[in-house]
């Protein structure tokens, strides 16, 4: 066990430890670990599922205590959940989440795009997902110049690539340039 | 964690079009705005839009967006604000994407020059043009052979369903619109003007869901006949559809010629469809039927799934209950047991071996099953049906009495007088039956002719029409069924219900055994005495209710002609 308490007293034979890039060391259920699809595929190929299997510690280089930390209560948090499906992006933008994944994910922006690429490093697609969904709802109905503030942008737009003409931003904030629709010309009986 | 983490520029690209996934119309374009390496990856994420409408006019031109149902994002562009060239502009670019999609893309092509135009800018561009899009409503003005070559820009594969309009007939446009691919592959065709005089029906004839309106003139029965095999043929799912209906337009010439034309019979596997009829055809691979309404104005098809109600369950239980309840009885019936068995097998054999027939309530259509309509014909054998029914029924009754009299002293008079009574109720159905039933040619005509609704059976030799289906004799049929069954359940549940009680007062003396069963036989008397008159109450009440709504319709109809008048 080492010093963090990650996992409900697991057994040697059913963990693993993994190694933060600071050194701190972290055992994991095994359980959990098929969240992550990296340490899924990576227990699955040393076979560490199996009980007479020497199971050394998985350096994770690119993730911080911290950082492993806060995966981890992700993962605990999941832990009996079903399997994440990916559903049609396209027709899903709503942005209701549950309260503990608000509060989970109630966190500055850098600390965010932080968790952000350690679920894209350890493949957690439900965290992943999560956390762009959390940032498309920060930007959603927001201005551009108000999207470079939250995103700390820095812009480089002249012209239109395909017009040639200079980027005119939507005032969406002031629904001035964004009429509804009018019936004007009026379009012919459907 | 760390205070100088990533910024947005350092994250992957794969989170970044995800999250241009969740966003709307709107929010896409103001972060396409934020810098240029943004704006390339939004503009490589695929776009899904609800409806888009581009309208070109001689004064303005306008582009309508309806993002996403959810939502609810709606977005014009205004031509007083915007050129014509803008617009074009901003409407290719939203098929950059080779995946972009839009469900209901309705054009307007209202000004030749601006059309051309538009063809000319979707030309220009580096990457192959192609519009995903689902349904197409398209408007055109005549001779405009660019809205033409607009669609073939549709990939005809997600092309389901094309909506055409145009302000003026055009043959010339319509010939080379049915023959570009779009056409050939869309599978719902409707249009809400009338087809220019001299395009091909047969044109029109792959479609799964058709609505068209042609001139009265072009209404070619042999080309309608083909039109309505190959949708037979194709054996397309439930739902689908053809509506073929004519207009009679001020300048055809020789009216009364093309009146003429308009009412030959349809002829399609044999089978004649007459004006003002409608037909059923089985369709031989499915469980699918196809009804032909013909109209005074045209022709109309639709595709329903068959619906079965299997009453199996009851033409087996109903006699086995019948035979348990009376054959198994205490032996206290003497001599009449026999007439018992006898009955209890004339109805079994007869209602379920031989002749089962099955009603369609609440219609008058009966159709007759069972081992007897090998050699004999269902008219005959619904009447021996009947005739059986009251026999048994009568023998069955007559039962129930005798066990009452052989409880209680009456005298000779009165048991004579309630035997006739009792036993002539059943038996007098017969007669009346046996009148009521019409002349079977006569009355299925009537039945196709004059009902919006009836099973598809009627074309079949195994079904029989009740009762006269032009005037109220169902309601009669139906009063007079239901009279019998209420009358019939209260003398057969009196009858038990004074049994045992008799019973009860005499069996002081006997065996408990014997007491228990004469208790147990009651009890099942009862039951079946409910059972047979609960299912044939439903049955005629659905008949009732249906004479009722037609009796209001006609009503209502009649009403509303006296207003006008």
């Amino acid at each position: 066990m080492s010093c963090e308490e990650p996992t409900t007293s697991p057994t040697p034979e059913n963990n693993i430890t993994v190694v933060s890039s600071d050194g701190k060391e972290f055992l994991l259920d095994l359980k959990l670990t098929e969240q992550s699809e990296t340490l899924a595929r990576l227990i699955s190929n040393f076979e560490y599922d199996r009980t007479d299997v020497k199971k050394d510690p998985v350096p994770l280089g690119n993730i911080t205590s911290a950082q492993m930390q806060k995966i981890i209560e992700w993962l605990q948090h999941h832990r009996y959940y079903p399997k994440w499906e990916q559903n049609d992006i396209h027709y899903s933008t709503s942005f209701t989440f549950e309260t503990w994944v608000e509060e989970y994910l109630n966190i500055p922006n850098n600390e965010m795009f932080e968790l952000l690429n350690a679920a894209n490093y350890l493949n957690i697609p439900r965290l992943f997902s999560t956390i762009c969904r959390i940032m498309a709802s920060r930007i959603t109905g927001k201005s551009a110049e108000q999207i470079r503030t939250v995103l700390n942008i820095k812009t480089d737009v002249k012209n239109d690539v395909y017009t040639g003409i200079p980027i005119q931003e939507d005032s969406s904030s002031s629904e001035d340039g964004m009429s509804e629709i009018s019936l004007s010309p009026s379009p012919p009986p459907i | 964690m760390s205070e100088n983490g990533p910024t947005w520029q350092d994250l992957p690209d794969l989170f970044k079009r995800e999250l241009v996934g969740y966003l709307d119309f709107k929010s896409r374009r103001q972060l396409r705005a934020c810098s240029q390496k943004d704006k390339i990856i939004v503009d490589s994420c695929p776009l899904f839009i609800e409806k888009l409408a581009f309208f070109f006019a001689s004064s303005k031109d306008s582009l309508y967006l309806t993002a996403n149902t959810k939502m609810a994002t709606k977005r014009s562009f205004n031509g007083t604000e915007n050129t014509t060239l803008d617009l074009i502009q901003t409407f290719i670019h939203l098929f950059q994407h080779p995946k972009s999609t839009v469900k209901e893309l309705t054009m307007e092509f209202s000004d030749k020059e601006k059309s051309e135009r538009l063809i000319t800018e979707i030309d220009k561009v580096e990457w192959k043009f192609k519009m995903n899009a689902e349904k197409l409503i398209w408007y055109s003005c005549k001779n405009n052979l660019a809205a033409v070559q607009f669609v073939e820009y549709l990939t005809p594969v997600m092309l389901k369903t094309i909506r055409f309009e145009y302000q003026s007939e055009n043959l010339e446009m319509m010939r080379k619109l049915v023959e570009t691919d779009q056409w050939r592959q869309a599978q719902n065709l409707a249009t809400s003007t009338i087809l220019p005089a001299g395009i091909d029906i047969e044109k029109f004839s792959h479609a799964r869901r058709l609505k068209i309106k042609v001139r009265e003139s072009e209404f070619d029965i042999e080309k309608i006949q083909n039109v309505i095999s190959r949708f037979m043929k194709n054996d397309y799912p439930s739902g689908s559809y053809f509506s073929i209906l004519t207009y009679f337009c001020r300048n055809d010439e020789e009216p009364e010629a093309d009146e003429t034309k308009l009412r030959e019979p349809i002829v399609v596997h044999d089978r004649n469809i007459a004006v003002r009829t409608q037909t059923y055809f089985n369709m031989p691979n499915s469980n699918n039927f196809l009804l032909i309404r013909r109209s005074d104005i045209g022709v109309e098809g639709l595709k329903s799934q068959k619906l079965h109600f299997d009453l199996g369950g009851t033409s087996v239980s109903y006699p086995f209950t019948f035979f348990c309840v009376l054959k198994k009885s205490p032996q206290n019936f003497g001599p009449s047991s026999e007439i018992l068995n006898c009955s209890i097998s004339i109805a079994w054999i007869a209602n379920f071996l031989l002749i089962d027939y099955f009603y369609f309530a609440p219609s008058l259509v009966v159709r007759i099953d069972g081992i007897m309509t090998k050699w004999m014909d269902s008219y005959s054998l619904y009447q021996i049906s009947f005739i059986t029914y009251g026999f048994s029924m009568a023998s069955s009754q007559l039962i129930f009495c005798n066990r009452i009299f052989l409880i209680m002293n009456m005298q000779i008079f009165l048991e004579a007088l309630i035997y006739i009574f009792v036993g002539l109720i059943p038996l007098s159905t017969i007669p009346v039956v046996w009148e009521m039933t019409p002349d079977q040619k006569k009355a299925k005509k009537d039945v196709i002719e004059h009902y919006n609704v009836y099973p598809d059976c009627v074309y079949e030799d195994t079904s029989v029409i009740i009762c006269n289906p032009m005037n109220n004799c169902a309601v009669i049929f139906a009063i007079m069924n239901l009279c019998y069954i209420f009358f019939s359940t209260f003398i057969m549940f009196f009858a038990t219900h004074m049994a045992y009680k008799l019973l009860s007062k005499r069996m002081v003396t006997k065996s408990n055994k014997t007491k228990k069963m004469h208790k147990k036989f009651n009890k099942r008397t009862r039951l079946f005495s409910l059972g047979e008159p609960t299912e044939r109450f439903i049955t005629y009440s659905f008949l009732i209710l249906r004479s009722i709504s037609i009796v209001y319709e006609n009503y209502l109809e009649a009403l509303s002609k006296q207003v006008l008048l």
